[in-house]
């Protein structure tokens, strides 16, 4: 379960595996709770629009202000899926809180376009992945993030 | 037919008819002679004058006296030295007589009866039927005859005549459907007391724009709209014992409340005006008793768009966008308004709208520290009632707001604009979306918020 702290403006994840669609969807679930809207959004989010056939723009995410990731505290791999970014710039996962050894690696789609197999509903971004890392074409971008 | 103002408009024997042994004066609607119309007294004492200089009458004593034509003062059954028992024939005749009042006296020299000449001035609607009543509890009687009065009306009967004596108040009224109301009481003439002479009363009439705009010219179709919604449940209670009323944080005290049932002003007007056209008792629920609605005082009118209430009248249950254009007077006749509130809409995009939505008002940067929209301690703007967050799910596109303008000073001083920032959300379907604005002193504060369809969120 993702939990918004909005004091520290932390997103704090409990898994090892997350997608940005998801953070994006919790976070829009956090915001119609109680008076947390008043916080002001945790994501800005373009892109998905339709562009005809099937295809459409992949989606991007920005963190807004001083919210970022914070992965859970264990070491581990953290996978994230999905285009994610810092609005203006900037890392978007931070540290733990203990001392542990955290890998994150980014997985992100280098083809700037959704392609859908119905015609009218687009890939999901499981079946994104999952096509990027079968085809020796895509390339799979790993960032390494040397964490205490 | 105009009113007959010269001797010479009366012919014995086709419109008058003296009959010496009865010692009686007639008018007959003939000859030019319209009953409605009349014939002025001055000229009545001219053509009798006139008769009794001819050797055919002068066998009689004089039947009448002028005292003052100018003050329209007569007397009948006198001629100023001695009595004689002349008088009229009948009440048609009597209501014949324009411009003057009068004395009748009988033989022995007793005043039997006396009739004071109430004259309207001004203009009022071609059928209006005015009325009167001699006593603030006296029912409503009308003048004989409709449209602008000038007749005489007895005020004073001996114990053969009626045996009363209201002599010390009258007051005269014009309540016509569509029209302005207008009354006049005896003290608004500056005289203290009726009598034997003329009493001009100011009554005018005009139309009545906020009544005919409201339900149209033909009375038949405004009537029977005040046995519907709202109007039914817009009633008029008269107390004896003041009610305290709290306007603008402090209370005040009026003996007439009217429930206004949550309509618009126009229509608790409409059905005010209606109720006081009434000749049946309108006290819905005072303690004052019965209170017939015809001869009540008025209790609202309109100055422009403002409804401005009588002495000691006030209004419960009007709308909230109506709370700034009313204007109270409480039972010392002191002016009393609410504090400005201000109201507004705020419009929603229609991805925005729907269960699972939910939008906000903040004060955009407040002063103070960590208050600003944003922060863990931002502020949401307060509807006028001051405990309720103009917050919640978005089920319109169009959502009203109200928020007290003068009295708030939850994000600065009271009585200033503020900014605020309006903000919105519906997983799903809306992004998150995001509008500035300004809280001004308006009722028409405009907020748009206008989101982009949200492709993108997943429900697991």
């Amino acid at each position: 379960m993702v939990i918004f702290d909005p004091a520290t403006r932390r997103i704090i994840l409990d898994s090892a595996s997350v997608t940005a669609t998801e953070l994006y969807s919790r976070s829009c679930d956090w915001l119609v709770e109680s008076d947390n809207i008043k916080y002001g959004s945790v994501f800005r989010q373009v892109g998905s629009d339709d562009l005809g056939s099937g295809i459409s723009i992949p989606p991007y995410f920005f963190l807004q202000g001083a919210w970022r990731i914070r992965p859970m505290e264990a070491s581990h791999t953290l996978t994230i899926t999905g285009n994610l970014f810092v609005d203006g710039g900037g890392d978007p996962v931070v540290s733990t809180l203990g001392n542990y050894n955290v890998l994150v690696k980014s997985v992100v789609a280098v083809q700037a376009q959704g392609i859908s197999t119905s015609g009218t509903i687009g890939p999901s971004v499981e079946e994104i992945v999952a096509a990027i890392m079968a085809s020796p074409k895509l390339l799979t971008v790993s960032k390494f993030i040397g964490l205490k | 037919m105009a009113k007959i103002v010269s001797k010479s408009g009366l012919t014995v024997g086709v419109n008058l008819v003296i009959n010496e042994p009865a010692k009686t004066i007639q008018l007959l609607a003939a000859g030019g002679l319209v009953f409605k119309e009349g014939v002025t007294w001055q000229a009545l004492y001219s053509k009798l004058v006139d008769l009794w200089a001819t050797s055919t009458y002068q066998d009689s004593p004089f039947p009448a006296y002028a005292i003052d034509a100018l003050s329209g003062q007569f007397q009948i059954g006198t001629d100023g030295a001695t009595f004689n028992g002349w008088s009229f024939a009948d009440d048609s005749t009597r209501n014949a007589l324009r411009n003057g009042g009068w004395s009748e006296y009988s033989a022995a020299g007793v005043l039997l009866q006396e009739f004071s000449g109430f004259t309207g001035l001004g203009s009022i609607n071609l059928g209006a039927q005015p009325y009167y009543h001699l006593a603030d509890t006296d029912a409503p009687t009308d003048f004989p005859f409709d449209d602008q009065f000038n007749v005489g009306v007895k005020v004073f009967g001996d114990a053969t005549h009626g045996s009363f004596n209201k002599r010390t108040y009258a007051k005269t009224f014009c309540r016509e459907y569509g029209k302005k109301f207008k009354s006049s009481v005896l003290s608004d003439t500056g005289a203290t007391a009726t009598g034997a002479n003329s009493q001009s009363f100011l009554i005018s009439n005009e139309d009545d724009l906020k009544i005919l705009g409201l339900l149209g010219a033909v009375q038949a179709t405004g009537d029977t709209a005040m046995s519907g919604a709202p109007y039914s449940g817009i009633t008029v209670s008269y107390y004896t014992a003041n009610q305290s009323r709290n306007i603008g944080g402090s209370p005040y005290n009026f003996k007439i409340i009217i429930d206004g049932n949550n309509a618009t002003l126009e229509q608790i007007y409409a059905k005010v005006q209606y109720q006081l056209r009434q000749a049946t008792d309108i006290n819905a629920s005072g303690t004052a008793g019965a209170k017939v609605g015809k001869i009540q005082s008025d209790l609202l009118a309109f100055v422009g768009d403002t409804l401005v209430t009588s002495q000691s009248v006030f209004i419960d249950n009007i709308q909230t966008a109506d709370s700034n254009r009313i204007e109270f007077y409480d039972d010392g006749n002191t002016k009393r308004t609410n504090p400005y509130t201000a109201a507004g809409t705020m419009s929603f995009n229609s991805v925005l709208v729907g269960t699972g939505s939910s939008y906000r008002l903040m004060y955009t940067a407040p002063a103070g520290a960590g208050n600003d929209y944003g922060e863990s301690g931002a502020l949401t703007v307060l509807k006028a009632d001051g405990t309720t967050p103009i917050a919640g799910e978005i089920t319109s596109t169009s959502i009203g707001f109200d928020f007290d303008y003068d009295g708030s000073t939850a994000g600065g001083t009271a009585g200033t604009d503020k900014a605020v920032t309006l903000i919105g959300i519906k997983p799903g379907t809306g992004k998150f979306a995001v509008a500035t604005g300004t809280l001004t002193r308006s009722k028409g504060i405009s907020l748009s918020l206008v989101a982009e369809s949200d492709r993108v969120y997943s429900v697991a």
